[in-house]
C-alpha cells in the first residue's frame, strides 16, 4: 500500500507540475502583453501631454510660452505634424496643428520651455 | 481503494475546475485590457477633435491668406484656420475648405492633425450644411464637438464629427 500511494503521488505531482508550467507560461505571455500595452499607453499619454502644450502655445499666439518636464523615461522627437515618443521598444504619436516646430537642445529629466516665436514653436532647455 | 480515488474522478474534476478558472481569468483579463485600450483611444480622439475645432475658430491659419493659394500642399500650408479674428469666420475660407473637401481631403486631415481619423465639418446656421468630409455611416463611436462663431454677423455653429 505504501508503494502504491507513493507511485500515485508521483503521478499527481507530475500532472500538477505540468499545470504549474502551463500556468506560468500563460502568466508570462499575458504579463508580456500587459507590459507592452502599458508602455504604449504611457508613451501615448506623454506624447499627448507634449502635443497639448505645443498646440495650446501655438493657439495662444506669438510671445506665449509654457514649461514642461521632459520625463527621463521617454525619448521624444517631433516629425512633421506629429510628436513621437519612444518607450521600452514601443512608440506612440500625437498630432500637432502646425508643422512649424523647432526642437533645440532638450535634455531628458530637465524642464523644457515651449515658446511661440512669431508662429514658430521652439523647444529648448530652460 | 485509495488508488482508485486518487487517479480517477477526483483528479479529473479538480483539473477541470482549475482549467475553467484559468481560462475564465485569461478571458476576463483580455477583455478588460481591450476595454481600457478602447477607452483611451476614444479619449485621445476626443482631445484631438477638441484641439482641432479650437484651431479652426481661433486661428487665421498659416499663411493667413491660405484661401488665396493656387495650389495647396504640405510645404505651403502650415496650419489651417477659418477666422479673421477669434470666432469671426471668413466666408472665403469656409468656401475654400468646402471646395477642398473632394480634392484635398487627406491633405486637410493631415494639416488639422486628424490624419488617423475620418472627419466631417458642418456649418450650422438656419439650416445645417456639410462643408467638409463625408457623412459617418452611423453615430456609433462618433465624437461630436461644437464651436460657436459669427459668419457675416450671424451666429453659427461649427460642428466637427470625428470617428475611426
Amino acid at each position: 500500500l505504501k508503494a502504491q500511494i507513493s507511485f500515485e503521488f508521483l503521478i499527481v505531482l507530475f500532472f500538477l507540475f505540468i499545470f504549474f508550467l502551463i500556468s506560468v507560461a500563460i502568466y508570462a505571455d499575458e504579463n508580456k502583453t500587459f507590459m507592452s500595452i502599458q508602455s504604449t499607453l504611457r508613451a501615448k499619454e506623454f506624447a499627448f501631454k507634449i502635443s497639448r502644450v505645443i498646440n495650446k502655445v501655438y493657439q495662444a499666439g506669438g510671445g506665449s510660452s509654457f514649461t514642461i518636464l521632459y520625463e527621463p523615461d521617454f525619448n521624444l522627437t517631433v516629425r512633421g505634424r506629429l510628436v513621437e515618443v519612444y518607450l521600452d521598444g514601443t512608440n506612440a504619436q500625437a498630432p500637432l496643428v502646425t508643422d512649424k516646430v523647432t526642437v533645440g537642445s532638450v535634455t531628458r529629466g530637465k524642464f523644457v520651455k515651449v515658446s511661440n516665436e512669431n508662429g514658430t514653436i521652439v523647444m529648448s532647455d530652460v | 481503494m485509495s488508488k482508485g480515488q486518487v487517479l480517477s474522478i477526483d483528479l479529473l474534476i479538480a483539473t477541470a475546475i482549475f482549467l475553467f478558472i484559468l481560462n475564465t481569468s485569461v478571458l476576463i483579463w483580455n477583455s478588460e485590457l481591450s476595454r481600457k485600450n478602447d477607452m483611451e483611444a476614444r479619449k485621445w480622439m476626443e482631445e484631438s477633435a477638441r484641439t482641432t475645432s479650437n484651431q479652426l475658430v481661433t486661428s487665421q491659419g498659416d499663411p493667413s491668406d491660405w484661401q488665396n493659394l493656387q495650389e495647396l500642399n504640405e510645404s505651403n500650408l502650415h496650419s489651417l484656420g477659418l477666422v479673421d479674428s477669434r470666432n469671426m469666420l471668413n466666408q472665403k475660407k469656409v468656401d475654400k475648405l468646402s471646395l477642398l473637401s473632394n480634392t484635398n481631403y487627406a491633405l486637410i486631415k493631415r494639416v488639422i492633425g486628424l490624419e488617423a481619423y475620418n472627419v466631417t465639418i458642418y456649418l450650422i446656421s438656419n439650416k445645417s450644411s456639410m462643408i467638409f468630409g463625408t457623412e459617418p455611416a452611423s453615430e456609433e463611436g462618433v465624437i461630436s464637438v461644437d464651436r460657436f462663431a459669427l459668419l457675416n454677423d450671424s451666429k453659427v455653429t461649427i460642428r466637427m464629427k470625428v470617428w475611426r
